[in-house]
């Protein structure tokens, strides 16, 4: 198995994420500057958003949408968070939330509209939640990975730490890298992975503060054709207590991988 | 800009608005322009340059949540939904004036917000705005009894309009309403995914669209039913309502782009994506260029059923509150009817299609008797023609296997099944006289002189005509309702010094947990058989599959320990189909068995305990026990045709309006480098059920299994 951890020239990373952009910001209206805090519903916990309005200013802008998901031909099975929403966990889905040892299934709380960066829906990670987002490995060629994450203001990109991770074995294959904020406040994450043989799944563990979150958004995985460079990956080798959580998981996600049919309901009615 | 202005109807009647947005244009651009203006999805109210939120004037029927609604409690609904589930939140960033709705709706409750609409036939577009989590919201009107009209549910879903604060903006497909004889119409709203409530503003219904009635029909392609409905139950139809909005003209493409790169990508192994991934996509391509939700999302459901695979479903129904008018209460088999085929000949690729088992209100039906046509044509070739109608098109990855179409036939409306009550104009039968005679004329029935009544178990279909324990200690034969239960005993019949026992059960799902139910079950089976059998008649006749620790489990009685396969799944390369011959197979098996294994056997297996496994319809876990127990030295399957070789897991996506669809992912590789997915496990005594036996009151497959577990009793 080739799981190389060179420095790595990145795919069409932006090709594949941007294809929609059009699409996504169809207004050009500028947003009104505000504090977090400075509305009546703000929350200096949760990242961000422009949902503070200032009398006589522009309250809102409006934008279309895409419902499923802006990245065609993405390796990751849900990148964009719009088809992970389900009233109760269990389904095998592109997303899907554990505990933070990785020992049991949580229901996931997703955000919509243009509270996210692209589409409509993206995922909410709580302190002491880890993600998972099932995904493939690009066939004969090296892969790059992007995430965008928007922290509370006064956290650092690292408090989310998005981690390549072997979907079979849980190991650890490269850990993406974050940036600083944008002008929008989300921190963009990056890594290149050398060819593999095996799928590739994305782990996100964070150590937000109690009582905040993080947003997720964007995520792709993409064939590597060297027309952009991802961020140089860290060297980074998980220490005893995450590979506990990762050998825990990887155990939960693989005995409960379904081999059955989801028939319809099977009730039986007294007639 | 003027003109394209005249193009949104609402703009008309807001003449200040319009002044707003011309002095806004100026400097923005037409960008804003055609995100304000979505073409046939944005026909409710707009939003002004600042951001507020306007409802149409011509809107029939509107809330701003201004006020706490007045709510609709059904008769009967559970006391814990009985209370209000939502809060009105006075904030600035309402959408509509200055409150909406914030909802927490207890699991398993809805809220239901009645409206009214006018009192005469019309035809209506509804929208609302919704914000944080997810949300299932439908329109659902009703009408008085006795008036013969259908109650309809109409989904909502985004239109892809939303703003910067979150808000999104969900609309119907044009839905038609007797107005006159409507007895309540209200929005149905269950919030979830949300950390706090999901929030809810500005609904509107709006006219749009022409009505049509409702009206009766006899089985698909009846002329009475117009191109957007199609007949089911007798009934035609809206099938649209049902569905997700036409997705806009700037967004189209994109979303068949999506759809099309999911498959590319990461659908199914070897076998599947050469015979059917190619069928799948030219259908997906079709949706490019249809102009309406129901010709789009028909499109997509026949791709999906394109792909042929026994984990690839649409999870979506169109019948919403139409149900059956007439009942079939029978299960049907694929059979040998030895008995009939100087009356009817045998189909070159169909096998014959028998009653396996019937309750009351089966047409008169019996054991034995014949189906030899659904509306002319074989019952099997008529049921695999159903991919692009039936929304629950259910099919084997094994391209020679049909057990699934059988079981489907008949069997209850809320198993699944009931094709020919939902599909048919007409059934033709041979019937068995009580003497056993089974080739007199043919008989012609008409699904609509099927009887109405009630009364009586519905009969579920597991493809076993008759049990062989004890009555305490089987399913009942009224019902057949085995689905999770573990059912077992000594076999009727046998010697108490035979020492042979049974197991009747079709559920592998142990999800991991060595002390769950079902590998609870398998563990004290397997303790009891070591202990006391000298023979064992494992009846897995309708197989639903689970997880790989229960096929494993099982195999632990028949064998001592090895690696059968290894899985690759889901997907583990995108766009690739697995290896391309044996020698590269061989190396995947190698590299991986003790990666990803199918471990079977045990040390201390049941050596000289002669096993039979009788299957008929089994799928994934279904199929991996078979394969796991296949070659055993005391092992022999009984079965009419290998299982359905769906040989892998599957990923699922849910998206608005119920639309959650499931396909199947990834591929099996055998020790000797073989790709399993597609390939049904053959039995190794391949025999159907005969006529003749069924009419005597035998049980042919399990018949066999006993002659041989007899012959070769652990000493």
């Amino acid at each position: 198995m080739r799981r190389g951890l060179a420095p790595h020239a990145l795919v069409a990373l932006t090709a594949l994420a941007g294809c929609r952009v059009d699409a996504e910001g169809l207004s050009p209206a500028p947003l009104p500057v505000v504090s977090a805090d400075a509305g009546p519903k703000a929350d200096a916990a949760a990242p961000p958003a422009p949902v503070a309005p200032i009398p006589g200013a522009v309250k809102r802008t409006v934008m279309v949408r895409d419902p499923f998901g802006a990245t065609p031909g993405n390796l990751l099975v849900d990148g964009d968070f719009e088809l992970s929403t389900v009233p109760h966990s269990g389904s095998q889905l592109g997303w899907r939330a554990y505990t933070a040892d990785g020992s049991r299934e949580l229901d996931t709380h997703t955000e919509t509209g243009g509270l996210c960066r692209s589409g409509l829906r993206c995922a909410i990670l709580d302190p002491g939640m880890l993600m998972f987002g099932r995904g493939t490995s690009a066939s004969n060629r090296g892969n790059v990975a992007s995430l965008w994450a928007k922290l509370p203001l006064d956290a650092n990109c690292t408090a989310v730490r998005p981690i390549l991770v072997t979907c079979d074995t849980f190991a650890v294959g490269k850990v993406l890298v974050g940036g600083k904020r944008d002008p929008a406040g989300w921190c963009h994450y990056t890594a290149a992975l050398s060819q593999q043989d095996s799928a590739t799944c994305l782990y996100i563990d964070s150590t937000l503060a109690p009582a905040t979150y993080a947003l997720l958004d964007a995520a792709v995985l993409g064939p590597d054709d060297g027309t952009i460079h991802a961020q140089e990956a860290e060297f980074w080798v998980p220490d005893a207590s995450t590979a506990l959580t990762l050998e825990t998981l990887r155990g939960l996600v693989q005995s409960t991988m379904p081999l059955g049919r989801g028939r319809a309901p099977r009730r039986a009615i007294e007639r | 800009m003027v003109k394209l202005l005249r193009g949104c109807s609402r703009w008309a009647v807001r003449a200040r608005a319009v002044r707003a947005v011309l002095l806004t244009l100026a400097s923005m651009g037409s960008t804003l322009l055609a995100s304000l203006c979505l073409g046939p999805t944005a026909r409710a109210g707009t939003l002004d340059p600042l951001g507020d939120f306007h409802t149409d004037a011509e809107a029939v029927a509107y809330n701003g949540y201004e006020k706490a609604p007045v709510r609709y409690v059904p008769d009967g609904v559970d006391k814990k939904c009985q209370a209000p589930m939502f809060q009105l939140v006075t904030l600035p960033d309402a959408m509509e004036g200055q409150s909406y709705l914030s909802l927490q709706v207890i699991d398993g409750c809805a809220e239901r917000l009645p409206f009214t609409l006018p009192t005469e036939q019309g035809s209506y577009r509804a929208t609302v705005w919704m914000r944080h989590g997810g949300i299932a919201a439908s329109v659902v009107l009703r009408y008085g009894d006795g008036l013969g009209l259908d109650a309809l549910s109409v989904q909502m879903s985004p239109t892809g309009r939303a703003t910067s604060d979150g808000w999104v903006e969900l609309a119907t497909n044009d839905f038609p309403v007797d107005g006159a004889k409507l007895s309540r119409a209200y929005l149905r709203v269950v919030g979830y995914a949300a950390r706090a409530g999901v929030d809810l503003d500005g609904f509107e219904v709006l006219r749009h669209g022409a009505y049509s009635a409702q009206a009766d029909c006899k089985g698909l392609g009846d002329p009475a039913c117009s191109v957007e409905e199609q007949c089911i139950y007798n009934r035609c139809i809206l099938g649209r309502a049902a569905l997700p909005v036409l997705p806009a003209d700037a967004l189209r493409d994109g979303v068949v782009d999506v759809l099309e790169g999911q498959l590319r990508v990461f659908y199914g192994g070897r076998r599947s994506r050469s015979l059917y991934l190619p069928l799948a996509l030219a259908e997906l391509s079709k949706m490019r260029s249809e102009e309406t939700a129901w010709g789009f999302w028909s499109r997509w459901a026949a791709a999906v059923h394109a792909l042929h695979d026994w984990h690839t479903d649409t999870n979506l129904g169109i019948t919403g509150f139409v149900g059956a008018r007439h009942r079939l209460n029978a299960c049907f088999i694929e059979g040998d009817a030895d008995l009939s085929h100087g009356a009817w000949p045998q189909d070159p690729k169909y096998a014959d299609l028998l009653v396996s088992h019937a309750g009351p209100d089966a047409a008169g039906l019996r054991a034995g008797d014949r189906l030899v046509a659904v509306d002319g044509q074989h019952p099997l070739a008529w049921a695999a023609s159903l991919g692009k109608v039936d929304w629950g098109y259910h099919v084997a990855t094994d391209p020679d296997t049909y057990s699934d179409f059988a079981e489907a036939l008949g069997g209850p409306t809320w198993s699944g099944g009931a094709l020919i009550l939902q599909y048919a104009r007409e059934l033709t039968v041979l019937r068995c006289t009580p003497s056993g005679a089974c080739d007199g004329a043919p008989e012609t029935i008409q699904v609509t002189d099927l009887g109405t009544g009630g009364g009586g178990n519905d009969v579920a279909c597991d493809n076993r005509p008759f049990y062989h324990f004890d009555p305490a200690l089987s399913p009942d034969p009224t019902k057949h309702y085995v689905f999770g239960d573990f059912f077992r005993g000594a076999i009727t019949g046998t010697k108490p010094e035979e020492a042979i026992y049974g197991m009747v059960w079709d559920t592998l799902y142990g999800g991991g947990d060595p002390k769950g139910w079902v590998n609870g079950h398998l563990h004290d089976a397997i303790a009891d058989w070591k202990a006391n059998a000298r023979g064992v008649i494992l009846d897995h006749r309708a197989g639903n599959g689970g997880t790989l620790d229960s096929a494993t489990n099982l195999t632990r009685l028949v064998r001592p320990p090895g690696v059968v396969a290894v899985t690759r799944m889901p997907a583990e390369l995108g766009n690739y189909a697995g290896p391309g011959d044996a020698a590269a197979g061989l190396a995947v098996f190698e590299a991986y068995q003790t990666v990803t294994p199918y471990p079977v056997g045990d040390a201390s297996w049941a050596q000289g305990l002669p096993v039979a496994l009788i299957l008929h319809r089994d799928g994934s876990a279904s199929d991996y026990l078979p394969f796991g127990m296949k070659g055993a030295p005391s092992v022999r399957i009984f079965g009419p045709h290998p299982t359905s070789g769906a040989f892998s897991t599957y990923i699922e996506f849910s998206s608005w309006a119920g639309l959650n669809y499931q396909f199947g992912s990834g591929d099996t590789i055998g020790a000797d480098g073989s790709s399993l997915l597609g390939h049904g496990v053959a039995p190794d005594v391949t025999l159907l059920p005969r006529q003749s036996d069924l009419v005597a009151g035998k049980d042919t497959l399990f018949e066999a299994a006993l002659a041989w577990v007899r012959q070769e009793l652990k000493p």
